[in-house]
Order: C-alpha cells, then sequence, then structure tokens
C-alpha cells in the first residue's frame, strides 16, 4: 500500500517536472500565387500555295502541317476554333470560302471535330474539345495539327489572294 | 555627603528616563525585503506573414527582402538552461485545387547572433550554416539554432537583448506536373525550447 504511494508520488512528482518544460511557439502564414497561364501558338505564321492555275487544287498545304499548341492550367475545358477574316482576295476579286478547306489530326486525348472536308468560314467553327487531364496540361501543352486545301474557280480572275486563317483557345 | 547623595539621585533619574527612549530605537529596526523575478522564455517575429508574389511554372524564386533576410526570430531567455529554436511545416502549399509539394519549399538560416549592440556573431550555434544552402521544408522539428554554443557571448540567459535568427525562404515551383492556377498557402512553425 505505501509502496503503490509512493510510486504515484513520484508519478505525479515527474508529471509536474515534464510540465514545467518551457516551450514558446510563433507562426508565419505563406503564399504564393500560381498564375494563370492560357496561351495559344503556331509554328509558322505563313502557308503559300504558291502558283496555282484556275481550276487548280493543292492538297495538304503546307507538307508539314501548321502545329497549333494550347496551354493550360486553369482547370477548365477548353476548345481550339478555326475560322478566317475573310475569303482570300486580291483587290476586288475573291476565292469563295467554299473552295478553301481544313484537315488535321491530334496529339491529344480529346475530341477530333473535323473530318476531311471542312470548308474554313469567317464564322469560328470548333476544331478541338480537350480532353480527361488537359485541363492542365503544363508544361508541354497539346498539340493540332492542320493542313490546308485550295481549289481555285475555273473562272477565277489572276491576282495574289490573302486571306488571315485564326486559330482560337476558348474555354 | 547630603549633595553628594543628591547627585546620585539624580543621576539615577536621569538613567530611569532615559532608558525607555533607548528601547524604543532599538525596536523599530528591522525591515523584510523579496522580490520575485518572474521567467522570460519567449520568441517574436518580424514577419507573420510571407508573400513569394506571382510566378509561373518552373520558377524558382526567393521571398524579395530588402533587409537581407526574409524573417527574423528573436528569442529571449533567463532561465540560463540551454534552449533550442526549431522549424516545421503544417502541409504542403494548397489551395481548394491542389498543392504543391513540401520539396518545393526550403529554408535557409542566413545568420544568429545578438539582437542589439556590439551584434556578436553567434551563427556557430546554427545547425545549418548558410554554406548549406537551402533546406527543404517538412512536416517535423527541424532543429535550427542551439544556444549557448559560442565562446563569444554565451546566451542560454540574454536579456534583455534576446538573440536573433535570420531566415530566407525559396520556392521551386513545379513544371511537370505544373500546379494550377491559384493561391496557395501553408504555416511555417517557430518553436523554442529547453
Amino acid at each position: 500500500m505505501i509502496k503503490k504511494a509512493v510510486i504515484a508520488l513520484a508519478v505525479i512528482i515527474f508529471a509536474e517536472g515534464a510540465a514545467l518544460a518551457l516551450s514558446a511557439s510563433q507562426q508565419t502564414t505563406f503564399t504564393v500565387t500560381v498564375s494563370s497561364i492560357f496561351e495559344l501558338s503556331i509554328d509558322q505564321g505563313m502557308v503559300d500555295f504558291g502558283r496555282m492555275k484556275p481550276g487548280e487544287t493543292k492538297w495538304n498545304m503546307p507538307s508539314s502541317g501548321v502545329n497549333v499548341v494550347a496551354k493550360t492550367n486553369n482547370g477548365k475545358p477548353w476548345y481550339i476554333k478555326v475560322s478566317n477574316s475573310s475569303p482570300l482576295n486580291s483587290a476586288n476579286n475573291i476565292i469563295p470560302n467554299n473552295n478553301f478547306y481544313w484537315s488535321g489530326w491530334t496529339d491529344g486525348t480529346g475530341k477530333w471535330y473535323g473530318s476531311a472536308s471542312d470548308q474554313i468560314s469567317t464564322a469560328p467553327k470548333i476544331v478541338y474539345g480537350s480532353g480527361v487531364g488537359e485541363e492542365n496540361n503544363l508544361p508541354n501543352g497539346t498539340a493540332n495539327h492542320f493542313k490546308f486545301k485550295l481549289a481555285v474557280p475555273s473562272n477565277q480572275a489572276p491576282g495574289f489572294y490573302m486571306t488571315t486563317v485564326k486559330f482560337t483557345m476558348t474555354e | 555627603m547630603g549633595l553628594a547623595l543628591k547627585k546620585i539621585v539624580i543621576l539615577a533619574a536621569a538613567v530611569i528616563i532615559s532608558a525607555p527612549l533607548y528601547f524604543e530605537s532599538a525596536a523599530a529596526g528591522d525591515l523584510a525585503v523579496s522580490v520575485a523575478v518572474p521567467s522570460v522564455f519567449n520568441l517574436s517575429l518580424s514577419a507573420y506573414s510571407v508573400d513569394f508574389g506571382s510566378v509561373k511554372y518552373g520558377d524558382w524564386k526567393e521571398v524579395p527582402s530588402t533587409a537581407g533576410y526574409a524573417n527574423r526570430v528573436a528569442c529571449k531567455s533567463n532561465t540560463g538552461n540551454a534552449w533550442y529554436v526549431k522549424i516545421r511545416a503544417d502541409g504542403p502549399l494548397s489551395s481548394a485545387s491542389g498543392s504543391i509539394p513540401l520539396s518545393n519549399l526550403k529554408w535557409m538560416s542566413t545568420y544568429a547572433g545578438n539582437a542589439a549592440a556590439p551584434y556578436q556573431d553567434l551563427s556557430v550555434g546554427l545547425k545549418n550554416k548558410p554554406a548549406d544552402g537551402y533546406i527543404v521544408f517538412t512536416t517535423s522539428d527541424e532543429l535550427v539554432y542551439s544556444s549557448g554554443t559560442s565562446l563569444v557571448l554565451n546566451d542560454n540567459s540574454n536579456l534583455p537583448d534576446g538573440t536573433e535568427v535570420q531566415f530566407k525562404y525559396s520556392l521551386q515551383v513545379p513544371d511537370n506536373p505544373a500546379p494550377l492556377s491559384g493561391s496557395y498557402s501553408t504555416v511555417i512553425r517557430y518553436t523554442m525550447t529547453e
């Protein structure tokens, strides 16, 4: 009985001794803002069909394709659309858009909406929708490849025709 | 003879009269004085929030500072015992949409010294010297500083100036996988123990 009391007292003394150990603490909150990345890049700014005769058609221009890379870390689904600013035109003459086609393929995991015979239009048309995991595809991004086909009408007036094709990335 | 007896009686009367006066002044001489000096054991920080600012994937960034350090821990003790400063993180930098692994967040103890003139250098007490570079944060207490190790000044008791330990911090933003855009935060804890 006495032995138990002594042990209990020793435990109490030990516990009080432990409670006397001094300790002080302070804290700092660390913050960082990871900026939004939402970028679209192309590897070439010019596609030249060269000299074409009325009635002539050229496919697969450029031969290597135009490489369009989309990057984002926003965590949301995104889309790529294609359009042109106006039909190919030279002075007062135009080559209607129903003679100008786009095609291509994707390296991504999402959905490719194109077929082999999609006409360019001035209204943006959806080409690609991001797939699983591509809501944040840094650092390499998702690559899509485009080629173009042009059929010059058989009665087309001579001239140097130009248009601007736009690729748009949206959420 | 009659005159001599009279002188003795007067002297005895003087003794009898003066005796009470003597005993009164002797009884008023004692005064009990006591004081209790409290224990001082605390630390304070120069910065309770640290912001790396805006970063991109792949960036490496130190906390901007014009003072040469990003944070300063001031420790005071009068217990006379050796004391220690330790550091740890609560967890990785986190946001609602993800986290940046703690292995990307690092600290460096750049200096330790007396916190007032003549500012004796006590960096010998640092476990990791500046030359050791940045140390990865963990969620376990990591020893930063041990008091009483300098031959220049024993700072086990260091009042009133205290001892300061200076810190720098760095962040390597991952690039693969890169973090989602957003605001990330974590809490860093400094502990002073005996």
